[in-house]
């Protein structure tokens, strides 16, 4: 796979960086640092050309298995207890800046029978309604059968193909006879390993039907793209509209896939899935510690209070609202509860699940950048951290690139209590060893300086008067602000950004890096994100409704039928 | 439902679930695999911490035999006579590879010697490519666990270049191969010691319901495979290795009358306050592993390659109040290495840190404690096991990759001659691999690039 490589800016960045002896010294954890993305994918600024990429071409559709998330959610579904709970760990960041589930180890192995084994003997506790048979009448063997069909093709997201059944039937008889067991012992077994049968576990709805080939790409069965739109617009399986559109063929013609899209869209699941998105692309579960000398209502409590604040905003930008980026850069609405109010400094008439609507003062707060969910991971124990800020909308929204500080930065900085957070960080970017990276990321970073570690709007620091201005780089030139909200403004517009938003939601569509063979599908989507004044969902749409994810390249080795 | 690749049920029929009915026998070692010739099998265990030493770690005297340990190192003077502090260590195979990685990419060369793979979307950090040491070693064992791969907290660290140390075998696309670390340890202590007070009619069946469950799971990943892609097959190959090892531990019942310490339930094996409670009790599920003959192979990772959430409040003094720095959070590991291992060294982040350093020194004591305690044959189980201290940098301000501070514990079976300061100048850490491999008893000449040479004859 060729990551997609063109284009211009990472050029003038690589001559910039090249021209410094050493890259950036100084700050910012490198444990941090070394998670920074490399160059390669992101050069390409889209703009929506619909002559860019081979209009016939199509990515991989790497096998990937469920993940932590998606195999809490599916769970969940399959056995309709939404608050299920299995302990399963979190999965790490694969390639595309998402998490991706690990290769099975023995451990993954053993915890994946652990948890099926949990959840078969589950389901089993109320027999009758989960097995849906009358044996008296239907006979023991075809009730069984009966099942295993239905609740497979809920579990396998396909319909169950004979020779399968024929399988499970016989581990069925097995249990039965050699190990004696009643009927409801002998379909926990049958659950058991259906649970942890690649079918179930592994994206990859494909029964013993020949590939239906076109030129030399793939078209995806109905049900592999039912579970690739399911899983990826709202994290988990499909339901059983989806899951029936796709036995039908209905999703083969454009209108039908277009209505389950803008279904799957309008559903209060695409929340779930859109702020998993907002987590993993920000960061925003990260383990953080704040000084509890300066910060004594920092806790679990407030991290928590934070992050729902978070996931209500998304609800309302995506749901409830237009779905633009701008919107999302710039709505002062929160809803809040009253931990958050105080920091706010607003009130709020609470519901009864503690949280009320407001709307920020829009000259002190605006969208995702301004949220405590957002501060609290970007900033420091005890203070903010220009670069680190600064590194997160260099990378993070507009999708570029910087070297990580190099050995021994870190001590040669010295924070002065006596300056200003600004100034010590200032400092930085008159040595010319640091210069070449921190007056990139500092003048980006200092747009946070108004608010403290946990998102307090100040204007003062101690006794220094605190000053927010700063400017970024783009394609379009130098753009100065005076706050965060200001950049905000400009970034909702601005060419980078939304290429930016774009491609990352392509990577977490499709969860690899963007490659040459998927810019025609790519470009082709901008394009109707741009046509929709950058409405997200318009983007997500031609999406999914496009050649790179409705038909997949043949990887090395397949064999097609 | 049958596979012939896959299907091995004739063996297991034969072995059965009745094994596990054997009563608790007085000889410890009876029945064991991969014993050595007095019957007694070799283990192999690290212990791996992060973020380097300051200078105060390295003593001045250095005399081969009459050394004096550094306060850092003073945690290891009842166990002066068992171990070897090796000096002039250097990690070749990452500076070699890659010059610009810095000491936190460091993880994924300890244990396999490289070379290691830049995985797309990273920067100036790589995943392992090839199998480590213990899992080369784990390979050939027969024990119930081929290895046990267990680390604090691993679930905190979400960056595959920083997450791993011990490997399967080459890279697959962009993810490691990568046992997964065990971090919960209630379940592992379930897994290791919970089949003692069940009712054996109970675990009889529990057993046989396994093993037709996985039997049928490996037929169906058999016929999973067979259309895919090279790379998704050997996906799920891994996956089909991996259910064959769950599926041989249920007919692998070890016989030993050792008696593990009860689960200390109050552990939280999450919370940042519990760290120290966390770290012990992994040490001793080690030891009772290996004692009890689950498993001679084992890896320990506390906690990953920076430690940048950890506080160490439990060492007293103010490691809960924030640093000086802008770093986050509080006075993290991560924190006060780089501010006191720059060369100033007295000031007082480097207090802090030979305090951490000596705290993960009086950990790997205790491991050798342990390994002490369990006799066999009369004699320390310490002395047929290798156990390596070892961390992922050399300097912790700088985080260089040379002069590691590593020690070795233990003669594995009379192999290494202990009680001595061995100091090699500019040696690739692979040769102490190659060593540690000869003393478990696998004929390596080499590992990683065979460039970096054979074994350190300094070590016998």
């Amino acid at each position: 796979m060729t990551p997609l490589r063109n284009v211009s800016l990472h050029g003038t960045l690589t001559l910039v960086l090249a021209s410094s002896i050493a890259a950036c010294i100084g700050s910012i954890g490198d444990g941090d640092a070394a998670r920074e993305k490399d160059p390669g994918a992101h050069d390409g600024v889209l703009n929506g050309d619909p002559s860019r990429g081979d209009p016939k071409a199509a990515g991989a559709l790497q096998l990937r298995r469920l993940g932590g998330v998606e195999y809490l959610n599916t769970v969940r579904d399959l056995f309709g207890e939404p608050t299920l709970a299995i302990d399963l760990p979190p999965d790490p960041l694969g390639s595309s800046g998402f998490t991706e589930a690990p290769l099975v180890s023995d451990t993954t192995a053993d915890d994946l029978r652990g948890a099926a084994e949990t959840l078969a003997a589950r389901a089993v506790q109320s027999f009758d309604s989960f097995f849906a048979c009358d044996t008296a009448k239907t006979g023991e063997d075809a009730c069984v059968e009966q099942f295993v069909r239905r609740f497979g093709r809920r579990a396998y997201r396909r319909t169950v193909e004979d020779e399968e059944v024929h399988a499970l039937m016989g581990l069925y008889h097995s249990a039965r006879t050699t190990m004696t067991y009643g009927m409801k012992d002998a379909v926990r077994l049958v659950v058991t390993a259906m649970l942890q049968s690649p079918r179930f576990l592994y994206h990859w709805e494909l029964g013993a039907e020949p590939l239906k080939m076109e030129g030399d790409v793939a078209r995806l069965s109905p049900f592999t793209l039912a579970s690739r739109l399911s899983y990826f617009l709202w994290a988990t399986m499909p339901d059983d509209a989806l899951l029936d559109a796709a036995a039908s063929g209905a999703l083969d013609s454009d209108t039908e896939l277009g209505k389950q899209v803008d279904r799957l869209l309008k559903s209060e699941r695409f929340v779930v899935s859109a702020t998993q998105f907002h987590t993993e692309w920000l960061g925003l579960d990260a383990h953080v510690s704040k000084d509890p000398t300066l910060f004594p209502e920092y806790g679990d409590a407030f991290a928590n209070s934070a992050r729902e604040e978070m996931r209500r905003f998304v609800r309302h930008v995506f749901v409830e609202g237009d779905g633009r980026w701008e919107t999302l850069l710039t709505s002062p609405v929160a809803d809040v509860d009253a931990t958050l109010a105080k920091l706010y400094g607003v009130t709020v008439k609470a519901g009864a699940d503690g949280f009320g609507r407001v709307t920020l003062d829009p000259a002190t707060r605006g969208g995702l950048l301004t949220r405590a969910a957002l501060i609290t991971v970007d900033t420091d124990a005890s203070q903010t951290n220009p670069p680190r800020a600064g590194k997160l909308v260099w990378s993070k929204i507009l999708c570029k690139t910087i070297d990580p500080p190099p050995p021994g930065a870190a001590a040669s900085f010295h924070f002065d209590k006596g300056l200003s957070t600004r100034e010590n960080f200032d400092k930085l970017a008159t040595q010319p060893a640091c210069a070449s990276c921190h007056g990139i990321l500092n003048p980006i970073g200092f747009a946070f300086e108004h608010y403290d570690a946990v998102g307090r709007y100040r204007t003062m620091e101690g006794p220094h008067t605190v000053d927010s201005s700063g400017s970024y780089v783009s394609a379009t030139g130098t753009k100065s602000f005076g706050s965060v909200v200001d950049m905000s403004r400009a970034l909702a517009t601005d060419a980078d950004a939304t290429s930016c938003i774009a491609k990352t939601w392509f990577r977490y569509a499709v969860r690899r890096l963007e490659t040459d063979k998927d810019v025609h599908s790519l470009e082709g989507a901008f394009g109707s994100f741009k046509a929709s004044s950058f409405d997200i969902r318009a983007f997500l749409t031609a999406v999914t409704t496009s050649r790179t994810f409705r038909y997949r390249a043949l990887e090395a080795g397949e064999v097609v039928q | 439902m049958s596979s012939g690749k896959y299907c091995r049920r004739s063996f297991l029929k034969v072995l059965g679930a009745s094994t596990v009915l054997l009563p608790m026998l007085d000889v410890e070692l009876e029945g064991r695999a991969n014993a050595g010739p007095a019957g007694v099998p070799k283990r192999f265990a690290t212990l791996q911490w992060p973020n380097g030493v300051t200078d105060n770690y390295w003593p001045s005297n250095t005399d081969e035999n009459n050394f004096t340990l550094t306060d850092v190192l003073s945690p290891l003077a009842p166990h002066r006579s068992d171990i070897i502090v090796l000096d002039g260590i250097d990690n070749r195979a990452m500076m070699d590879q890659f010059p610009d990685y810095g000491g936190h990419a460091s993880l994924p060369f300890l244990l396999t010697g490289g070379p290691g793979k830049h995985p797309a979307n990273s920067t100036l950090a790589a995943i392992g490519d090839s199998i480590s040491l213990d899992q080369q070693l784990a390979n050939t064992q027969s024990t119930p666990f081929k290895s046990l791969v267990i680390g604090v907290d691993s679930r905190e660290e979400n960056d595959s270049t920083q997450k791993y140390l011990s490997f399967s075998g080459p890279a697959i696309g962009n993810q490691p191969n990568a046992p997964a670390v065990q971090d919960d340890v209630h379940k592992l202590y379930v897994q290791l010691f919970s089949s003692g007070g069940a009712d054996p009619a109970f675990l009889q069946r529990l057993r046989a319901e396994r093993r037709s469950v996985l039997d049928y799971v490996g037929g169906d990943l058999e016929r999973f495979k067979k259309r895919l892609g090279t790379e998704s097959r050997q996906k799920v190959e891994l996956h089909m290795q991996s259910i064959r090892n769950v599926e041989s531990r249920l007919d692998q019942i070890p016989v030993s009358n050792y008696k593990p310490k009860p689960d200390d339930a109050t552990i939280d094996p999450y919370s940042k306050d519990h760290y120290d409670r966390i770290a012990r009790a992994q040490i001793d599920l080690v030891v009772g592993a290996f004692a009890s003959g689950q498993t001679n192979i084992a890896t320990l990772m506390f906690s990953n390659g920076h430690n940048n959430s950890w506080v160490f409040k439990w060492l007293g003094g103010d490691f809960g109040q924030a640093g000086d720095g802008s770093f986050n959070p509080l006075r993290s590991h991560h924190e006060i290495a780089h501010r006191g291992g720059d060369g100033r060294m007295g000031n007082d982040d480097a207090r802090r840190k030979d305090a951490v350093d000596k705290y993960f020194h009086s950990l790997f004591a205790y491991f050798i404690d342990g390994c002490k305690q369990v006799k066999e044959l009369g004699a320390p189980m310490l002395d047929n096991c290798a156990l390596l201290l070892m961390n992922n940098m050399g300097n912790g301000g700088s985080h260089s990759s040379t002069r590691l501070p590593w020690t070795l514990a233990g003669k594995c079976g009379g192999f290494f001659r202990t009680g001595r300061y061995v100091k090699v100048p500019g040696t690739p850490h692979n040769r102490v691999l190659v060593s540690i491999g000869n003393a478990m008893g696998d004929p390596m000449t080499t590992f990683g690039p065979a460039s970096y040479g054979g074994a350190l004859a300094q070590l016998r």
